[in-house]
């Protein structure tokens, strides 16, 4: 569906992606996680065919992302929110839908469909400037899916929305996964990513540092799951459980260990997450670059 | 939606979108009120105001000068001496010696062309039997209505002319002017009887007024771009389905009907308000869609090469408001110094509203209209193909 291919940009001195390849099968959901900075929106750009590449290739369908046959098939919710204040939903709506050349009843029934899907059928007649930041976000992801792309980008949707509207908008996600549309979306939120990604591509300056599905990627990089226990004393312990069931670990710690430090006083198990899978890859933590 | 459906384009994209384009534009115009205002509300405004004024609009200062201010800001009128006689020379000589008018001999045809193009404010015609002894000497005087401030500045001057011309002689006391307006040759009041009586005041300023509306109207939709960007729209613009030049017709064509609009809406409160008949309905609605073309491209271009400038809209201003000045949009053209008399005829604003005053007041015919609309026009098409370039890169 995508496919890029030792993909460059700079701009200026500052090298924004540095040879990025990477290929997306049909109705996957990839999440690409980096850092702010880290080149994800350049790599939307370059998909949709907003910027151009100083090296390497975007293929879309097996087109150049710049004809407006493959444009059709692509829709794109861009991470500033590309809406008109002034206008209500619905209008933003029609006139995105004009644009892509949908008019009269199919127009409307797509405009409707889009409403529906996200929410905001009785909000549709407000004015876009009288939003919540989490209806909006829902408004500019409805845009991109009014007409039925089969590649999606989605730029940090979830960016300074509520809870309420996070979880309606990756609620969206998972029902498009399943609807089979192939989805790119962005993201330093890395438990967004692990709840809705088949694979996760790590990008870090731009340069893509590991690619693979979720549970390999945390295997290869984030290690084991870690068992803590407190004991009575006060006294903490991490045990790297290496496939070990916890609580056979657990007895076992506890046997050992509770003559010195009395019973154990509670326990917990950490499993790995792909902030340690981006730790592992570049020595930073996600939340500190 | 299949990936075939998603490929081919569905049919009529182009004007669909297009025409999407257009539309936002114009509901986001008129939800701005201070746009709305500008646009629609201050030109009406204007050309109502002046329009009241009457007569006295766009005078001459008449304070009291010296020769040399007065040699400096005299008028130029043509002088038609068809009596070429002792006294017909007398009177103009001594016309000529007062300081507010300097003469220029011409023929009747070319003096009436070079009024009815607004090359000189009047003419001054003697005819074959004019004799300053006779009881009421008559003298045929022509006037651009937008000058005649100045046509009563020259009928003073005239009745100093004949007082010096005729000087310890006996004779009449008072001269006989007979003033027309614009029309058929001095005299010839056959021609057109309603040409012959002064145009309304407001058949002046209403197409003054049109200018303005069109000037706030291109420097409005001039800004799009910039503002697109600054709200992030403009990116999801850049990745729709279209050729970039589209997106440049859309706005265009949003501009051209904003103006076509309030083009509309002055003419109609013009007409029916205050009682303006445009000399051809048709070719105003010709010299109005010239106007509108030509300034819809110059807004293109403007909004093209200003894309990724924030001082977009300010430069938009300038660029427009300095056409208006030097094409006497803003003050008439005859209050300018010489140099910018001349420089006006590089100005859009003065071809538009030499176009549309050809069809209000002027009494032009498709001869003498098409010059200035193929000018606009053919700006016009330039700054579409400024624009179009420029936009490719977005």
């Amino acid at each position: 569906m995508l496919e890029l291919t030792d993909l460059r940009k700079r701009y200026g001195e500052r090298e924004a992606l540095g040879g990025v390849t990477l290929r997306l099968r049909p109705g996957e959901v990839f999440g690409l996680l980096g850092p702010n900075g880290a080149g994800k929106s350049t790599l939307c750009g370059l998909v949709v065919g907003s910027l151009t590449p100083d090296g390497g290739s975007v293929r879309v369908a097996a087109g150049d992302p710049r004809e407006p046959a493959v444009r059709r098939r692509v829709g794109f919710a861009p991470q500033p929110l590309a809406l008109y204040a002034q206008l209500s939903g619905a209008e933003n709506l029609a006139f995105f839908a004009g644009l892509y050349g949908l008019h009269g009843a199919r127009r409307s029934e797509r405009i409707a469909a889009v409403l529906d899907f996200v929410g905001l059928r009785g909000r549709a007649d407000d004015r876009v400037g009288t939003y919540s930041g989490g209806m909006a976000r829902r408004l500019n992801l409805a845009v991109a899916l009014l007409h039925e792309p089969e590649l999606l980008l989605l730029d940090e949707p979830t960016v300074g929305v509520d809870p309420q509207s996070r979880d309606h908008l990756l609620a969206n996600i998972e029902s498009l996964r399943d609807a089979g549309v192939t989805v790119l979306y962005t993201t330093h939120y890395m438990e967004e990513a692990q709840r809705l990604c088949d694979r996760v591509g790590i990008l870090d300056r731009g340069r893509l540092l590991a690619v693979d599905a979720t549970a390999e990627l945390l295997a290869a990089h984030a290690g084991a799951a870690r068992l803590r226990v407190r004991f009575a004393d006060g006294h903490a312990h991490t045990h790297a459980l290496d496939g070990e069931a916890p609580l056979d670990a657990l007895r076992t710690l506890a046997a050992a260990l509770e003559p010195e430090h009395g019973a154990v006083e509670r326990f917990a198990v950490d499993q790995p997450s792909l902030e340690d899978v981006f730790l592992e890859l570049t020595g930073r933590s996600l939340r500190d670059t | 939606m299949s990936p075939a459906e998603h490929s081919a384009a569905p049919p009529r994209a182009g004007w669909t979108a297009a025409w999407a384009l257009a539309r936002k534009d114009l509901q986001l115009l008129l939800r701005d009120r201070a746009g709305v205002f500008l646009t629609f509300f201050w030109p009406l405004i204007l050309a109502t105001f002046f329009g009241a004024l009457g007569p006295g609009f766009g005078a001459l200062t008449t304070g009291d000068e010296g020769e040399a201010g007065a040699e400096s800001s005299a008028m130029v009128v043509l002088a038609v001496d068809e009596a070429d006689s002792p006294d017909s020379r007398a009177l103009l000589e001594a016309l000529d010696a007062t300081p507010r008018v300097r003469l220029e001999a011409a023929q009747r045809e070319d003096a009436q062309a070079r009024v009815r193009s607004g090359g000189a404010p009047a003419m001054v015609v003697l005819e074959p039997d004019f004799a300053l002894a006779a009881d009421t000497p008559e003298v045929r005087v022509r006037v651009d209505p937008r000058r005649r401030s100045e046509a009563e500045v020259l009928g003073q001057a005239l009745e100093l002319a004949l007082h010096r011309a005729r000087a310890g002689e006996p004779g009449a006391s008072t001269l006989t002017v007979h003033l027309d307006w614009l029309g058929g040759g001095p005299g010839d009041q056959s021609n057109d009887a309603a040409l012959t009586k002064p145009p309304s005041p407001f058949a002046v300023t209403f197409p003054q007024g049109i200018i303005w509306a069109v000037l706030a109207c291109a420097a409005t939709f001039a800004t799009s771009l910039v503002q697109e960007r600054n709200q992030g729209t403009l990116l999801r613009l850049a990745v729709a389905p279209l050729p970039r030049w589209q997106l440049l017709v859309g706005k265009a064509l949003a501009c051209l009907v904003a103006i076509l609009a309030v083009a509309a809406v002055l003419l109609a409160v013009a007409t029916l308000g205050f009682g303006v008949r445009p000399h051809s309905w048709p070719l105003l609605l010709l010299a109005v869609l010239s106007t509108g073309l030509g300034f819809v491209g110059v807004m293109t271009a403007l909004a093209a090469l200003g894309r990724r400038s924030a001082s977009a809209a300010g430069m938009s201003w300038a660029i427009l408001m300095a056409m208006a000045v030097v094409g006497g949009g803003m003050v008439p053209l005859f209050m300018l110094p010489e140099l910018l008399q001349r420089a006006a005829t590089l100005s859009p604003v003065a071809w538009a509203l030499m176009a549309m005053e050809g069809a209000v007041w002027r009494g032009f015919g498709l001869a003498e209209l098409l010059p200035w609309c193929a000018a606009l026009v053919g700006l016009g098409l330039a700054g579409l193909a400024v624009g179009s370039r420029a936009v490719r890169d977005l």
